[in-house]
């Protein structure tokens, strides 16, 4: 069963829980350059990003649907229906770890005196956010596994 | 090939432009109210299954038309279908999205709000229709133009 981790951006929760799921550990992981695909691909707004292949070999995805998460699931899933997709997709709301701090670094990344303020903060979130992440998608994996 | 005709809660005009298309409805002349209201899934959409599409018919190519709600989100649910079908390997040459808002009038909005948001169905119904009714024209112009464009992707070699 494929995965879809999402949120209101693609790249910061769900981009994190969607890692997580495929065993990125932050400590091995590069987390600046991390920030730098999330300044990158925040706004792909609406699209599957291919983060990886879980230990079960499912493909996992995030996605960013700004407020309209259910929106685009029922959607998803009637074209699903529609176009006879075989696959099975999991979607996993990650608003339970969400935090206000991505919108303040989205809001300061984009001005040069405010970048390595938003870098930091980024940092900051992540550190914050991954035992969070970790948490919840162990929960959410044995939930799906029962 | 299949075509989907969304607005914001998919049960008003997404609703008259599919049934136009499906010539459920007369285009010389406006409907009375009475058939408007007997269109099927004419404010039925439930809020809950917003994104969802609903199979209306088949036209006289053989395009299977939809309909279905996007709140204020075109911009992020169509292109999530895209990818979707994208990543599945699934072609969406074929797939047309009609934007059926692009003719709203004040009163559908309106009456659509009391209707399905607020669950005043005896008041906002007859004021969706009377939208409707106002802004007819404009339906008929958006289905014609859908329709040959339609034509023309299917007589195209």
């Amino acid at each position: 069963m494929d995965t879809v981790y999402y949120g209101y951006f693609p790249t910061y929760e769900a981009y994190l829980c969607a890692l997580v799921h495929i065993g990125i550990d932050f400590k091995s992981y590069d987390i600046y350059s991390h920030f730098k695909l999330c300044s990158r691909y925040s706004n792909q707004f609406g699209n599957l990003i291919f983060v990886g292949l879980d230990n079960e070999l499912n493909k996992v995805y995030a996605m960013g649907c700004k407020g309209f998460g259910d929106v685009v699931i029922n959607s998803q899933s009637s074209f699903h229906k529609i176009c006879n997709i075989r696959e099975n997709i999991k979607y996993i709301d990650t608003v339970k770890i969400s935090t206000s701090l991505p919108h303040v670094i989205e809001k300061i990344k984009d001005y040069d005196c405010l970048y390595n303020t938003a870098r930091r903060l980024f940092y900051y979130w992540c550190q914050k956010t991954y035992s969070k992440a970790k948490y919840f998608v162990e929960d959410e994996r044995l939930f799906i596994s029962k | 090939m299949k075509i989907f005709y969304h607005c914001y809660g998919g049960a008003h005009t997404s609703v008259v432009c599919a049934a136009l298309h499906l010539d459920y409805l007369p285009r010389d002349d406006i409907p009375e109210a009475a058939v408007i209201e007997a269109i099927p899934f004419y404010d039925k959409m439930e809020d809950k299954n917003i994104g969802s599409t609903v199979f209306v018919g088949t036209d006289e190519y053989g395009s299977d038309i939809y309909i279905m709600g996007m709140r204020n989100g075109r911009e992020i649910v169509i292109p999530s279908i895209k990818s979707y079908l994208n990543e599945y390997s699934v072609s969406y040459n074929d797939i047309l999205f009609v934007n059926a808002l692009v003719t709203l009038h004040p009163m559908t909005a309106l009456g659509g709000m009391l209707s399905r948001r607020l669950g005043f169905v005896s008041i906002g119904r007859p004021l969706s229709i009377w939208g409707i009714q106002r802004s007819y024209g404009s339906f008929v112009e958006l289905v014609g133009k859908v329709k040959q464009k339609e034509y023309n992707i299917i007589s195209s070699p």
